[in-house]
């Protein structure tokens, strides 16, 4: 076997904002076929407030996931953000939310790109610090505010939230990455071009030799190296592009579908892109019992996959209660029209007067 | 376009990223926003702390006409909030229906963008407040 991680998981937050827009109202502004939310299963989105951004998500999932880790933010010695939608081009999103959360200025602080898997990345340069003692614990935040074109199959999909982690010692930890695996290609299934303001897709392009390809390669590679099969996981936690997606890929691996709903959110709040599998992580966290065992295998366009072998330890109890859940924050919400989500999310062009 | 300024935006942020404010260790009252003395008693024996953004709503209003840059977040509810911590502080509340807001209501601070300095300059952050979640 070799050489394991073990890096710890001191405390995991969730954010999803509080409005919705369903699937059925999309396809009735655009004409679709009324079937393709049930086809793709994503049923309702998170629509961002109009204040809401990058910055302001990765905040509040952050709080949560200190408020579980026990740490002081005097702690945190790197912030790292995830993300594809940055609310400046140039200026760090992760300085701007390390600063509101009170974490001195010695530390690392950096956004990160790579499509959806930018935080997953993050976690495995985490890994990296924290074992060699560079930094005593690591804040990995993992937050979209996702373009859609109007009209774009997309527009289903593309949702607004964030996941946050903080990564450290694993003695005091809820969960223990035990092992963890990447793999990563040049494909070009999704891009966007500087300056452009909604992305491109390679169509069918997407799902076979990116999405399935990679995540296929990053877990089985995973499991080769370390010895681990399917039968080792009580849950298995995939990127969701949309609902149908995960189930396809974890039975294309062998996990039966019971142990791959417990991580699913995208049907209820669309894809949050870096915060896609890393929410569903948090939504197996707020349930998970010591000893259980959680693989994650995040993705991101251009492309690559990370597999993860987690292990849950008896400190998860009593920090489960300390920040809401994914289930409470998913069932928080408010309907939206249309109309009142193209405003929120800047679609509607005004002129400066 | 509208060009704001940078400097004073930069010194406040410890006071509207994390609300900091002032407690006199002589009279024992809270105030914000910090200052060098205590406005109760005048004394400078002060400690600098930060609020844990957990309150109550003491009073409100709703604006349905401001000035053009506001327009996009109207309706605005605007609450009178006693912090925990003791302060009040003058703030919009946000993710809430302006005819479910109630004078006793728990708040929590949320971030969240404040103003946004046309469409090249700065996006200025702060502290709103939400209905209390548990
Ligand atoms: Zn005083």
């Amino acid at each position: 076997m070799a050489s394991a991680d073990n890096v710890g998981i001191l405390g995991w937050g969730a954010y999803i904002p509080i409005y919705r827009i369903s699937s059925d109202e999309i396809a009735r502004v655009w004409g679709f076929d009324d079937k393709i939310p049930d086809s793709i299963w994503v049923e309702e989105k998170a629509v961002g407030a109009i204040d809401e951004d990058t910055v302001t998500m990765s905040w509040e999932a952050s709080r949560y996931a200190l408020m579980r880790s026990g740490i002081d933010p005097s702690e945190i010695g790197a912030v790292f953000v995830g993300t594809e939608s940055k609310p400046y081009s140039v200026k760090p999103t992760a300085t701007i939310v390390a600063e509101a959360l009170g974490i001195p200025p010695k530390k690392l602080a950096s956004d990160l790109e790579f499509a959806c898997r930018a935080a997953s990345e993050a976690i495995r340069i985490s890994i990296g610090l924290v074992k060699s003692q560079i930094a005593k614990a690591t804040l990995v935040i993992g937050a979209d505010t996702a373009q859609g074109a109007p009209g774009d199959l997309l527009e289903f999909s593309a949702s607004s939230g964030a996941a946050a982690y903080i990564i450290g010692n694993p003695n005091q930890a809820a969960a223990v990455i035990v092992a963890s695996n990447s793999y990563i290609t040049d494909t070009p299934d999704f891009w966007r071009r500087d300056g452009a303001p909604y992305p491109e897709h390679g169509e069918i392009f997407t799902g076979e030799p990116a999405y399935f390809h990679h995540i296929v390669n990053a877990v089985n590679g995973l499991f080769e190296e370390y010895g681990f099969t399917p039968k080792d996981f009580d849950y298995a936690v995939f990127h969701q592009p949309n609902g149908k997606f995960p189930l396809q890929v974890g039975a294309k691996l062998g996990f039966d579908r019971e142990k791959i709903l417990p991580g699913i959110v995208t049907p209820y709040v669309g894809n949050t892109y870096n915060g896609s599998a890393l929410l569903g992580l948090a939504k197996v966290l707020d349930i998970a019992k010591e000893d259980e065992w959680i693989l994650v295998a995040p993705f991101g366009s251009g492309a690559g996959a990370d597999a993860y072998a987690i292990r849950v330890t008896d400190k998860i109890e009593e920090k489960r209660s300390l920040a809401p859940t994914v289930e409470e924050l998913i069932k928080r919400k408010i309907l939206i029209s249309y109309g009142e989500y193209t405003k929120m999310r800047g679609k509607i062009r005004k002129y400066e007067r | 376009m509208f060009k704001d300024s940078v400097p004073k935006y930069w010194r406040l942020r410890d006071v509207v990223y994390r609300l900091k404010y002032i407690y006199c260790r002589d009279c024992g009252k809270s105030s914000f926003p910090p200052r060098s003395k205590c406005p109760y008693c005048g004394s400078s024996n002060i400690d600098h702390r930060y609020s844990k953004g957990n309150g109550v709503v003491e009073e409100y209003t709703v604006m349905y006409q401001s000035e053009a840059r506001y327009q996009d977040y109207q309706p605005i509810v605007f609450g009178v909030i006693r912090l925990d911590e003791g302060f009040r502080i003058v703030a919009p509340i946000v993710d809430v229906d302006p005819n479910s807001v109630e004078e006793g209501m728990r708040v929590e601070a949320t971030l969240r963008r404040v103003r946004v300095d046309g469409s090249t300059g700065l996006i200025q952050y702060g502290i709103k407040f939400r209905p209390s979640r548990r």
